[in-house]
This record gives structure tokens, C-alpha cells and sequence, in this order.
């Protein structure tokens, strides 16, 4: 029922039979309830009017009958003359009145509740009620008769309340002159009981009465209100209808203000009273009421019919299909072993089986499909176990790290028993087992590593030779498998020769606890690792034998700058007193008590002189060169104001040139700064300008720098011989001059252009050249302009310029702090030098008690350490005495460690640290 | 005026002491680092002149002490290792002027005098 109710289908099939049947019936039980009540009420209508007419004629016949009795009493001769008698007499005439009253007392029996006699004037004369003697009835009874046209009807009376009905008859004497009347006053109870006796057919709530003019009942009504007040008809009919008499008939509410049918019929005028005959529309209708509650359960028993036939419908087709589509949803989800259980011959049915089939159909490709992906996947998680490994065979360079590595890999990817590299030893006598990587149940030991021999008499031994995999699928079975007493549960095992080319690079070994552990693919996956394992160990082995070459290259490269260094710097020493002196002995008389120099001696002090300068010039380009290679040259590059470097190098280029050459400068007062170090843009600058004094016999040497784009331009250009052609293309070489000759005539090592041009390099310029052979040449380089913001700082020391040899300091304390370090062991003085240059010391050593004291007093270091060792000399161990003891040096901050081990202990250093507070 | 000269190689001590006797100086000259360590306690100097390449001490260290114990003297390195490097251990050390050797008679006298004038009008 829910799935019924579920489906959108049962819904709109429920929908549907119900709509089709409850809707026109419900039309068609309107429409014929409409019908019927129109008949009922058209019947009811005629029925009423039909009671009404009757009692009307019931009404006109019983007041005929009450007329006709006073009429007939009038007449009678006695009663008449009595009549005449009273009417005429003036005094009382008891005689007469007890006789008249008697009659008039007769006539009240049936019609009348009341009779008497009245004279014209409407004075009561005499009354079947004593009481009313005297009185006066408020009605124009004269006027009444002249009109002659009735005789009977209803009128208001002060005497006799509202509700007074009378008949009266006149009383005329023998002149036929009216002398008075006789009136009756109507009872109302019989005059009902006459209606209530002609009503009929009128069923439980039929109701006739009577109404005055005002609407208010004046017969006994049958279902009376609780009301104290007087009822009153209400007309509000729903809907009307008049006659040709002007009776009033349709529904409106009675004087209980029920619902009800009927007639309203006035009385012949001019009596202005009506007859009300109505029934309760309720009673009138039953039948009505009736037909609409059996067109209700009609309805409902036709609804729940329909909603139970479409719950059939819903059953015979509904759930088969239900039953399929969810069958097909799970399908598609995944559940491909999903049937429908509908066994029938009808439409349903045929699809059912066809789904069925499809589904089964579905699940065979589908198994089929999982079977291949699973190969698939198998083959594919290999083939990446092969990349990975792979990826780590060639990562390694090393190649212990290599094989570990390697081995491990391939047995975790592949979770064998036992994986061993195997290589051959240098003379290929036997195989060496490098490294085991073994599974967690296997004794994974690198200590005692195997060494077989290279023989068929064991696996890996034979797998080398015959250079081809040997796969023994049960060892157990193989006479030549010995029991490897770390690996005992080797079932299978299989070895793979590494070959690269034509060379044996070794054997990769690889054991499984399983007996046929290795099958076709696995053999093929080890063929393709042992190819790539080769390559990686050939790779590793070219590897460690360059990176041997390389440390050698190094260690040399290292050695050769250090020695050039102190070559350098040892050269220099002797070359200062070489230039010095002999420089002062050319221009400084003075120095030598001013005794003249003999002019042959001359030539050769100057050659002694500028030799000295060019093996000077040597030196400085070889040790500048050799920096540059070895990567050792660290510019400070920073903002710079080019301009007094350019002045400087104009200012030394007059003192270079030959005497017929001159210097110009085409640069203005101010530069913009450039990004340099300022000994290098001045090395460039000058190595440039010397080669074009060095080169220029006559003419002009220009110096200029301007600024283009964001560089600063530099050139210097001569008017020289030029460079020829042929030498253009290698002028920045090494050891290239444009001619033997002309190094021969003009010195020069032939580094400095090579020079300058790394220089330049470094500074993130460019260096290049224009020449013409006998014209001249132009050499420009280009230095980056330093940023447009920045400002150089105005130097509070402005140095003088003396030369580039020499540099001025701005005054000032030094920031330096002096530690004087004293111990006897050259290791641990060294760690002590280092944990105490780290903290910002500069760190005086001394290594024996007298040099320790004479450095003490004569330095007065910040601080003392002394490390003093069990080994040392009784001097040595006394020097803490010797310090509190010596006044001279007592009060210098002193340190003592004893036989310290553990330089890493960040609390070595806590005694120092101590002072050093003290002394902040 | 004094002159203290620290220099291990006696033929550029021969030379400096002429070049800066001729000039008018007083020389004092010794070659380990302590001497002339010793001799500054002893003496007052208008300059000291310290090689770097000493005997028994950097020549450098006995500057930053020299530095620390008399006062604002003009110390003047002056040494064969010409690098920049070196250079700036002169600054760091406390050092007035740094002169790489070889270095011109002009250079060492100019030096002097710079430093000594300014020392004068600070001084006294």
C-alpha cells in the first residue's frame, strides 16, 4: 500500500478513478437533488394551499353557521319583541333582561365566547357576561352597517383587548329603523379547533393558524416558543410565489423562526387576518434528505470501490514495474547479481525476463571485465614497483647506498623471504654478497655477509657464468643448495645476472619461503629490474671514480689558490724593499746622506726599479685571476659616487702617458651613483686607462662616463695603434696580447683585459670594444646605476686621498673583545678558539706558561682562559697561583677549566658568561 | 716625534727606518709583537707602525690591544697580505690606516702625517 501510495504512478491512477467517478456523480446527485426539492416544494405548496382553501371554506361555513344563529335568534318573535322592549325602554326592565339574557347566554355555547347587546353607539346594553354591562365597545358598529358588506371580522377594542372577533347582527324594530345589535364575540378556541380539525395530510409539523394584520398569531398555535412575548410570523421567504387572490405561498421562517413551507391566505376583506397553513421544510423534505444521504454513501462506497480498484490495478501493474526499476537502480549502483522475481505470460512478464537476461549478461562481461582489471592492476602495480625501484636505483650514486637501497626496496615491494645483491670481486673469482634485505620473520643481518664462489656448484655462482637467470623452484630438490642458516625457510629462490654490455656487474638473489614462488611475470619484472639495476651500478661506479677525480681536482684547485695567496703575499715582501729601495735611491738623495748616485749605476737601479713594479703587476693579476676562477673573489657591492674614482684614475693616467699623449676627461662635475665596489671599478677603470697610455705614443687618451638608461656608461678611448683585426675576437683571453711584440715592448702579464672583463661580469655589466688598427681604440663598460631613492650617508671622517694602497679609517673604539686562550693541547685549544670566537672573542692562544704571563701583562685581554690537563707541567698547573699572586695581572678576568671533554655543553661557557655580565 | 716601528723582515725595516729617519722621525724599531708591545708601555709614540706577519703574535691583535690599554695613538698597519679582507680586520681591529705592501715612501710619510696632524688638533 505505502509503495503503491509511493509511486507516482498509483498516485495519478488513484486520482484518476476517482475523479472520473465521484465527480459526475457528485454533478448528477446535485442536479437531482435541485430537481427534487423544486417537485417536493411545488407539492408541499399545493398541498398547503389545497388545506388552506379547505379551511377557509371550514372557517366561512362556521362563522355562517354563527351569523345564522344570531340571525336566527333576531328573528325568533319573543326575542325580537324583548329586543324592542329593552332597546326602547329607558330604565331597566329586569323582566326582559333576565329573559334576553338567558338567550343571549344560549348562543354562547358553540360559536361564541361571549354575546350581548349593544346599542348603535357601540354602548353595551346587556352581556352573557355581566361584567361587560355598561361598557362601550369601541367599534363603529352603525357605520359597519351601513356599509353593509360584512358581518363579521376582527377588530381592536379598548374593552376587549386586541384579539376580539364579532359577529353581529342588527336589530331593527318594526320601522325597520335600527335599534341596536346583537354581537357575538367569536371564540377563538373553537374557531381554532374548526382549523385544527380541517388541517390534514399536514404530517408531524403541519401548523394552521390565524394572523392579524401585524403578523401575530391569533389562534392557538401548536409549537408555542418559550417566549413571553408575543410571537410573530416572520416572513423572509427564500423564494414566493402569489396567487390571483394574493395568497402568499413559498418558504419563509415561522413565528419560531423554523424553516418552513407553506401559505399564507388572507381572509376575505375586510377582515385583515390571514390563514397560515405551513409545514417544517425539515418534515417537508424527508425524503430529500434522505435521497442526498443515500447519494452520499452512494458516493463514498463508489469512491472506495474506485480506490480499491486502483490499488489492484496498481498491484497487477505497479509493483512489477516498481519491482524492476529498483531492480535497475541497484543495477546501476553496483549490484549486478539483481533479478526480478516476476513470473508472468503478460507484457510485464516479457520485460521482466528481458531485464533478467541483461542483467546476467551484465554481470558475466562484468566478472570478466573485473578479471582483466585485476591483471591489469597486478600487472601495473609491478611495473610501477619496477619505476619506484628504478627511481631509487638511479637517485643513488653511492653505491653502498645504492645496493642497500635497492635491495631493500624490491624485497618490501615485493614481499620476498630474502632479496642479496651479489657483485664480483676484482680479480671475477667469486661473487660478494653486499647487502641482505630480508622480510621480518628472516634474521636480517648485514654482519656476516656470503662470498660464493664463481661456480656452478652454487646458484649465484652459476647465474654469473652462464649469464642467464636460473629459477629453482624447490631448492630442497637441488644438489647444489646449501642450508643459509640465517635464512632457513628458502623454499624457492631465483638469480638474476646483472649485465651491462658485455660486463658482469653482478647477481641479484632472491629467495621465497614458497615453494614455485616465482611464475612467468615475476621472472619477467626481475629481467627488466636486473637490466636497470646494471645501469644503476655502472652508474654508481662511474660515479665514485669521477667524484674521486673531482675531490682530487678540488683539493688541487684549493691548494693552488692558497699557495698563489702566500706566494703573493711572500713575493711582496721582498719586492717592497726591492722598489722601495731602490725607488728612494733614485729620488731620495736625502735618505742616503744625500751622496750622489754615480750615473752608471743608474739604468740599473731603474731597471731593478720598474722590473720590480712589473713582477709586482705579475703577481696582483695572477692572484686576482686565480680568485675570479676559484670563485673566491667577493665583491662588497654597495651605492657609490663614481666620480672621485674617475678624478683618482684621470689624476694617476697624466702621470702614465708618454709625453706627447693627452688626457681629457668629458664627464661633468657630478655622476649618479652606481651599485659597485669601489676597488674594482677602479681596477677596471685603471687597468683600461694604462692599456690605452701603454698603447698611445701621441695624441689624446678621453676618460668619460655617462649615464644611459639605467646604467652608467664608462669609455676610455685612445688615439693608439688599435688592436688588429685578427686579435679582436680573443682580446678578453687569457694571456692574449695583440702581438708578441708588443708584449715584449709594453710588458703586461695580458690578464688584466680578461680581468676586467669578470669584473665587469660581476657587477651585472657589459665590457666591449671599437678599434681601427692605426685609428685607436674605444673600450666601454657599463656599471648598474644604483637606485633613484638612494642617498650615500656623508662620511663624518672624510679620508684623504693618498693612494689606492693605502686606507684611512674613521677613528673609533674598537668593538672587539680579546681573550687570551692558554692550553697545552692543540685540540681542545682549537674547540675552545671556536666556542670563544663564536661569542665575539678575539682569541689570543698560548700554549705555555711564560708566554701565557708575558701575554697577560702585556695585553691585559678582556679575559683569560686557562685550560689546564692532568699532563701538564707543574709551571703550567701552578699558572691560576701564579695569576692571583702577580699583581701586574691579578685583576684580569681569569677562567680555569679543568681537563674539559665536552665541548657541545652549552654549560661550559657559564664561568665566561658570568664575567661578562660583571663586566656589562 | 716617535715613531714605533713592529717588523719581522728587516731589509723593509732598514728601509722604513731610513725613509722615515730621513723625514725626522725618531724610530723605535723591534720585530716580535711583545717588544713592541712592551716598548709602547714604556714610551709615548706619536705613531705606531705594525706588520701583520710577526714572529709571535698577529700583528693585528697586538693593535686591539694597543688599542684598548694606550689610547687614541695613530695605528698604522701596514703588510704585505694586500687583500681587502685584511682591510677591514685593520678597521675592525682598531687600526687608523692600513698600507699594503709594496708600498712608496710617499705613502707611509703622507699617512703618518695625516694621522698625526689630526692627532695634534684633537690631542693637545
Amino acid at each position: 500500500m505505502r509503495q503503491w501510495l509511493r509511486s507516482p504512478f498509483g498516485r495519478s491512477l488513484a486520482f484518476i478513478m476517482v475523479g472520473f467517478t465521484l465527480i459526475p456523480l457528485l454533478i448528477l446527485t446535485g442536479l437531482g437533488i435541485y430537481y427534487m426539492q423544486l417537485q417536493l416544494q411545488d407539492r408541499s405548496l399545493t398541498q398547503t394551499a389545497t388545506v388552506a382553501a379547505l379551511i377557509q371554506q371550514a372557517i366561512s361555513k362556521w362563522i355562517g353557521e354563527g351569523k345564522a344563529q344570531l340571525a336566527a335568534t333576531t328573528t325568533q318573535p319573543d326575542v325580537l319583541q324583548n329586543l324592542n322592549i329593552l332597546f326602547a325602554a329607558s330604565d331597566n326592565q329586569p323582566a326582559i333582561r333576565k329573559d334576553l339574557n338567558r338567550t343571549l347566554f344560549a348562543l354562547t355555547t358553540r360559536y361564541f365566547a361571549e354575546v350581548y347587546l349593544v346599542r348603535p353607539d357601540g354602548h353595551i346594553v346587556l352581556s352573557s357576561q355581566p361584567s361587560s354591562e355598561g361598557k362601550s365597545l369601541d367599534v363603529d358598529l352603525s357605520a359597519l352597517t351601513q356599509a353593509g358588506k360584512y358581518s363579521w371580522g376582527f377588530g381592536e377594542s379598548r374593552l376587549f383587548g386586541p384579539q376580539v372577533a364579532l359577529l353581529w347582527q342588527p336589530i331593527r324594530d318594526s320601522n325597520r329603523d335600527l335599534i341596536g345589535f346583537l354581537a357575538g364575540e367569536i371564540s377563538l378556541e373553537s374557531l381554532s379547533s374548526v382549523i385544527r380539525n380541517n388541517t390534514v395530510g399536514m404530517g408531524q409539523t403541519g401548523e394552521t393558524y390565524l394572523i392579524d394584520s401585524d403578523n401575530i398569531p391569533l389562534t392557538q398555535l401548536r409549537f408555542p416558543g418559550p417566549s413571553n412575548t408575543q410571537p410573530r410570523l416572520l416572513l423572509k421567504p427564500l423564494s414566493t410565489q402569489y396567487n390571483v387572490n394574493g395568497m402568499f405561498s413559498g418558504l419563509f421562517d415561522d413565528y419560531g423562526t423554523r424553516p418552513v413551507i407553506g401559505v399564507v391566505q388572507p381572509l376575505q376583506a375586510p377582515v385583515s387576518a390571514s390563514l397560515v397553513v405551513h409545514q417544517q421544510q425539515s418534515e417537508a423534505f424527508t425524503s430529500l434528505y434522505s435521497i442526498v444521504k443515500a447519494a452520499l454513501v452512494l458516493a463514498i462506497g463508489l469512491m472506495a470501490g474506485a480506490f480499491l480498484a486502483s490499488i489492484l490495478i496498481a498491484q497487477r501493474i505497479i509493483h512489477p514495474l516498481q519491482r524492476l526499476s529498483e531492480a535497475s537502480r541497484s543495477m546501476a549502483s553496483g549490484d549486478l547479481n539483481t533479478r526480478v522475481d516476476v513470473v508472468r505470460n503478460d507484457e510485464i512478464g516479457v520485460l521482466a525476463n528481458a531485464f533478467n537476461q541483461m542483467a546476467s549478461e551484465l554481470s558475466r562481461i562484468f566478472s570478466e571485465l573485473a578479471q582483466s582489471n585485476n591483471i591489469l592492476g597486478l600487472r601495473a602495480e609491478q611495473l610501477s614497483a619496477i619505476n619506484s625501484v628504478g627511481q631509487q636505483a638511479t637517485a643513488a650514486l653511492d653505491l653502498d647506498v645504492l645496493l642497500d637501497t635497492i635491495a631493500a626496496a624490491i624485497q618490501k615491494t615485493f614481499n620476498y623471504y630474502a632479496v642479496a645483491l651479489y657483485l664480483p670481486d676484482p680479480q671475477e673469482t667469486s661473487m660478494i654478497c653486499h647487502t641482505v634485505a630480508a622480510s621480518g620473520s628472516a634474521t636480517n643481518s648485514q654482519d656476516r655477509l656470503p662470498r660464493h664462489e664463481l661456480a656452478d656448484n652454487n646458484f649465484v655462482g652459476a647465474a654469473a657464468l652462464s649469464r642467464q637467470l636460473i629459477n629453482i623452484p624447490d631448492v630442497r630438490q637441488d644438489s647444489r643448495y646449501r642450508v643459509d642458516p640465517l635464512y632457513p625457510q628458502t623454499a624457492s629462490e631465483v638469480c638474476v645476472p646483472l649485465i651491462f654490455g658485455s660486463h658482469l656487474m653482478g647477481v641479484l638473489d632472491i629467495q621465497s619461503e614458497r615453494l614455485n614462488a616465482f611464475v612467468e611475470h615475476d621472472l619477467d619484472v626481475m629481467n627488466i629490474l636486473a637490466h636497470q639495476l646494471a645501469i644503476a651500478i655502472r652508474n654508481a661506479e662511474l660515479f665514485k671514480d669521477s667524484e674521486v677525480a673531482r675531490k682530487i681536482a678540488d683539493d688541487a684547485n684549493k691548494q693552488k689558490s692558497e699557495f698563489l695567496s702566500n706566494m703573493s703575499h711572500e713575493l711582496r715582501t721582498p719586492l717592497n724593499v726591492i722598489i722601495g729601495f731602490s725607488s728612494s735611491i733614485l729620488t731620495r738623495p736625502a735618505m742616503y746622506d744625500n751622496v750622489a748616485l754615480p750615473n752608471v749605476y743608474e739604468a740599473a737601479i731603474k731597471g731593478i726599479m720598474s722590473s720590480g713594479q712589473h713582477l709586482l703587476g705579475l703577481i696582483n693579476d695572477i692572484l686576482d685571476l686565480s680568485k675570479i676562477e676559484a670563485g673566491q673573489v667577493e665583491l662588497s657591492i654597495e651605492p657609490m659616487d663614481p666620480l672621485p674614482i674617475v678624478e683618482g684614475v684621470r689624476t694617476t693616467a697624466i702621470g702614465l702617458v708618454k709625453p706627447d699623449v693627452k688626457v681629457r676627461a668629458d664627464y661633468g662635475t657630478k655622476l649618479p651613483l652606481i651599485m659597485g665596489d669601489d676597488l674594482r671599478i677602479r681596477q677596471i677603470l685603471l687597468n683600461l686607462v694604462s692599456n690605452a697610455a701603454k698603447f698611445t705614443e701621441h695624441g689624446t687618451i678621453t676618460i668619460d662616463a655617462r649615464e644611459q638608461a639605467d646604467r652608467l656608461l664608462f669609455t676610455v678611448s685612445d688615439t693608439g695603434v688599435g688592436i688588429p683585426e685578427d686579435a679582436q675576437a680573443t682580446l678578453f683571453h687569457r694571456f692574449r696580447q695583440a702581438s708578441r711584440d708588443v708584449n715584449r715592448s709594453h710588458g703586461g702579464t695580458g690578464l688584466g683585459l680578461s680581468i676586467s672583463r669578470q669584473l665587469v661580469l660581476m657587477h651585472g655589466g657589459d665590457i666591449w670594444f671599437e678599434s681601427k688598427p692605426g685609428q685607436g681604440t674605444t673600450f666601454f663598460f657599463t656599471i648598474p646605476l644604483a637606485p633613484a631613492d638612494v642617498t650615500l650617508p656623508e662620511p663624518a671622517f672624510k679620508p684623504e686621498e693618498i693612494s689606492s694602497r693605502v686606507s684611512l679609517f674613521e677613528a673609533g673604539e674598537p668593538v672587539l673583545k680579546q681573550a687570551l686562550l692558554v692550553d697545552s693541547d692543540s685540540q681542545t685549544r682549537h674547540s675552545l678558539q671556536t666556542l670563544l670566537a663564536q661569542r665575539g672573542y678575539d682569541v689570543l692562544e698560548a700554549d705555555d706558561p711564560s708566554q701565557a704571563l708575558e701575554m697577560s701583562e702585556l695585553l691585559a685581554p678582556n679575559l683569560v682562559v686557562l685550560h689546564l690537563h692532568r699532563t701538564d707541567s707543574e709551571t703550567m698547573l701552578r699558572l691560576p697561583v701564579c695569576y692571583r699572586e702577580t699583581p701586574a695581572i691579578a685583576g684580569l678576568s681569569l677562567v680555569v677549566f679543568q681537563d674539559l671533554a665536552d665541548f657541545d655543553d652549552p654549560t661550559v661557557l657559564q664561568p665566561i658568561a658570568a664575567f661578562e655580565q660583571a663586566a656589562s | 716625534m716617535n715613531i714605533l716601528l713592529v717588523e719581522d723582515n728587516l731589509e723593509n725595516a732598514q728601509l722604513f727606518i731610513r725613509i722615515l729617519e730621513t723625514a725626522g722621525y725618531n724610530v723605535v724599531h723591534t720585530t716580535r709583537g711583545l717588544d713592541g708591545m712592551r716598548e709602547a708601555h714604556n714610551k709615548k709614540f706619536s705613531a705606531i707602525i705594525l706588520d701583520f706577519d710577526l714572529p709571535d703574535i698577529d700583528g693585528a691583535q697586538i693593535g686591539l690591544a694597543l688599542r684598548r690599554r694606550i689610547g687614541p695613538t695613530p695605528l698604522i698597519a701596514l703588510t704585505a697580505q694586500a687583500e681587502k679582507v685584511t682591510r677591514m680586520k685593520a678597521k675592525a681591529f682598531g687600526f687608523d690606516a692600513f698600507i699594503s705592501k709594496p708600498c712608496t715612501d710617499e705613502d707611509l710619510l703622507k699617512t703618518i702625517a695625516v694621522l698625526t696632524s689630526g692627532a695634534t688638533v684633537a690631542g693637545e
